[in-house]
């Protein structure tokens, strides 16, 4: 699998090219600043990137941007985009073209090394990885016309997962609960939530972009 | 081609947008003219009968009319003229009491000759000819004055769009001669005193400038403390901890692998716990979202993370304040936000910005049940949290905040900022055409 790398500071650079490496990746270019990644995005054959949203030259969202431009032009384009804080803003602008293939993580992620590689496998694979964080940000908003209002709280806790990225097998682990359980409680969320049926994957996007689209708008 | 034809058009109705509002102007403050002669004709007498010491009532009304026409070269594109009454000298001393009768009596002449001159052209223009002329074209003229000018469309229309445009172009050398020239004659500080006036003002200025530079300099070092206080006992404390349970994994590693895992497991619970609350501190120094995005995008990423709904309308933003304007905004719209939902339980907020006139202005309306006033919530030192802490912070910058709260609501907030906004940046990280609504 050829993985884009975009990170600055050197040492983290590093560390991950060594973290993927040994689980098997291709690094098929690690960069270290916005024009750079433009340029990779472009140009190599990629599988997934991993981008950091703050880069140089402007030390704003260049790397945000750069992945946003690329999925625009290669929609579905995997990215795993890695920061020292998560916002609800980014999520939702990640997310909203639906196509999934779309990650969004703390650096401090990157510390559960079995995880983050699985996280990077599932982008390339077109699912999504929330962090938790965001999730949480989502689902613990207090407002009037709550469209989750009306699930109860293990089909919350199911949704948080599914919105992290978990597949059913995974949520079950997690939750120590039957495969079939977590199909059922999945089935009545999308109902509740009014999604119809289509490709699983999407049918996941869909839910958490449910909720995205029904809070307040900014 | 195109380009220029547009460029020529956008010129075009740039000007008659500028002559408008010369015309404006005119009509505006000429029709001010008679409430001058009416408090003339009221004040002339008294003050003769009281040997130049007015009653304070009058004194009143008559200053706050002439400060009116003060603001007013400042409300069109100029500066207002400064006060110059001299507050420790009794009224018949102050020579800007003799200046202000002076400039009443003029005013009630020059206002409807200048000012009204051009406005009168242009309405006759419409109204006397150019719109009965057209009725007589449509063939219907009840009630419409006759003459024969008018009973002939052919010379009515023509010379009713000379007199409107006349009339146009007139207000624009009318209404900057009022403002710049004869204003600021009579309104302005008498020769005598203009000096002291300056003076006095500056004196004021730099008392205020002192003031507000103390309050700026005892809040960044609370500010300070408070980050080197969260730094002690935060993530400094933990790196220790994790420096000692590394010297102690060395040791353990070998004799006791149980004992080490746990440590390992420790340890890593303890670094991602330091990388929290960095993260936590990093947010109350300065928003990530600001530094990336600026004002508008870090208030959209507050309203989705704050606990009650808020929506960000920022249309009449064409560019971004200056960085340290641009955190005191936010930090006192986070304040505000979270004061709607904690004390106010609101539901839902507003937050509208807007530049105009060199001013940044920022309301917050929020649907909660209102009674917010200043000494609300404690001033912890002086970076403290509260409405008192917010004007503190937005006064280094000369700013200001207006707090509109009845008992049970709604409350509206505004705060001004004097400042100038650069135009938004053409780089490639404003590409933000993307962002969903």
């Amino acid at each position: 699998m050829r993985v884009v790398l975009a990170e600055d500071l050197f040492l983290l650079r590093e560390g991950l090219c060594t973290l993927l490496t040994a689980h098997g990746f291709t690094i098929a270019a690690a960069v270290a600043s916005g024009p750079e990644l433009r340029r990779a995005l472009a140009e190599e054959e990629l599988d997934v990137a991993v981008v950091d949203v703050r880069l140089p030259p402007t030390f704003t969202d260049e790397g945000l941007q750069a992945a946003l431009e690329a999925r625009r032009s290669r929609p579905g384009l995997p990215v795993l985009v890695l920061s020292q804080h998560v916002e609800q803003l980014y999520a939702r602008e990640l997310l909203a073209d639906g196509s999934g293939g779309v990650g969004y993580l703390l650096k401090d992620r990157v510390l559960g090394a079995a995880e983050f590689v699985e996280a990077v496998r599932r982008v390339a694979d077109g699912g999504t990885a929330m962090d938790p964080e965001v999730v949480a940000k989502l689902l613990g908003g207090r407002r009037r016309d709550d469209p989750l209002a009306a699930l109860t709280p293990r089909e919350r806790e199911v949704l948080a997962l599914m919105a992290e990225g978990y597949s059913n097998t995974a949520i079950a682990t997690r939750l120590f609960v039957s495969e079939s359980a977590v199909g059922k409680h999945s089935a009545n969320i999308f109902g509740k939530l009014g999604i119809t049926a289509s490709e699983e994957t999407n049918r996941r996007v869909q839910a958490v972009l449910t909720y995205l689209n029904g809070s307040a708008t900014p | 081609m195109t380009t220029t034809a547009g460029r020529v058009t956008g010129t075009a109705l740039r000007r008659f947008g500028r002559r408008h509002r010369e015309l404006g102007y005119c009509w505006a403050v000429g029709w001010c003219s008679p409430a001058a002669l009416v408090m003339l004709l009221v004040c002339l007498p008294a003050s003769l009968l009281t040997d130049g010491d007015p009653d304070r009532g009058l004194l009143r009304a008559r200053r706050k009319l002439t400060d009116m026409y003060r603001k007013v070269p400042g409300r069109f594109g100029g500066s207002a003229i400064v006060r110059p009454h001299l507050r420790d000298r009794p009224p018949r001393e102050d020579p800007a009491t003799r200046r202000d009768l002076a400039f009443l009596a003029l005013e009630s002449l020059i206002g409807p000759v200048l000012l009204l001159g051009p406005g009168a052209l242009v309405w006759y223009g419409l109204f006397g000819l150019l719109a009965p002329g057209i009725a007589t074209l449509l063939g219907s003229r009840g009630g419409l004055p006759q003459g024969t000018v008018l009973d002939s469309p052919a010379v009515a229309l023509p010379a009713g769009l000379a007199l409107y445009y006349a009339g146009l172009r007139l207000a624009g050398p009318a209404s900057r001669l009022h403002s710049r020239r004869w204003l600021p004659l009579l309104l302005g500080p008498a020769p005598s005193v203009a000096v002291e006036v300056e003076r006095r003002r500056l004196a004021e200025r730099v008392e205020e400038l002192t003031e507000t530079r103390a309050a700026a300099v005892d809040s960044r070092e609370a500010e300070l403390r408070r980050i080197e206080r969260d730094l002690h006992d935060g993530a400094q404390a933990r790196l220790v901890a994790m420096g000692l349970a590394l010297g102690a994994l060395e040791t353990l590693m070998d004799t006791d692998p149980d004992r080490a895992r746990e440590l390992v497991r420790q340890t890593r619970e303890n670094s991602a716990r330091a990388l929290t609350e960095l993260r936590g501190l990093v947010r109350g120094i300065h928003p990530p979202v600001l530094a990336e995005r600026g004002l508008v995008d870090a208030l959209r990423a507050l309203a989705l993370d704050a606990p009650l709904e808020a929506e960000v309308d920022a249309d009449g933003l064409a560019g971004r304040a200056e960085g340290p304007i641009e955190a005191a905004l936010y930090f006192a719209v986070a304040e505000l936000l979270t004061n709607a939902a904690r004390h106010g339980d609101a539901t839902h907020a507003r937050i509208q910005l807007s530049h105009t006139g060199r001013v940044l202005r920022c309301a917050v309306r929020d649907d909660g049940c209102g009674g917010a006033h200043e000494e609300d919530g404690p001033v912890l030192g002086a970076g403290g949290s509260g409405l008192r802490g917010i004007r503190r912070r937005l006064s280094a910058f000369d700013g200001s905040i207006a707090i509109q709260s009845p008992v049970g609501g709604p409350t509206l907030v505004t705060m001004e900022l004097p400042c100038v906004l650069s135009s938004p940046k053409t780089s490639s990280s404003s590409g933000k055409g993307s962002a969903p609504s």
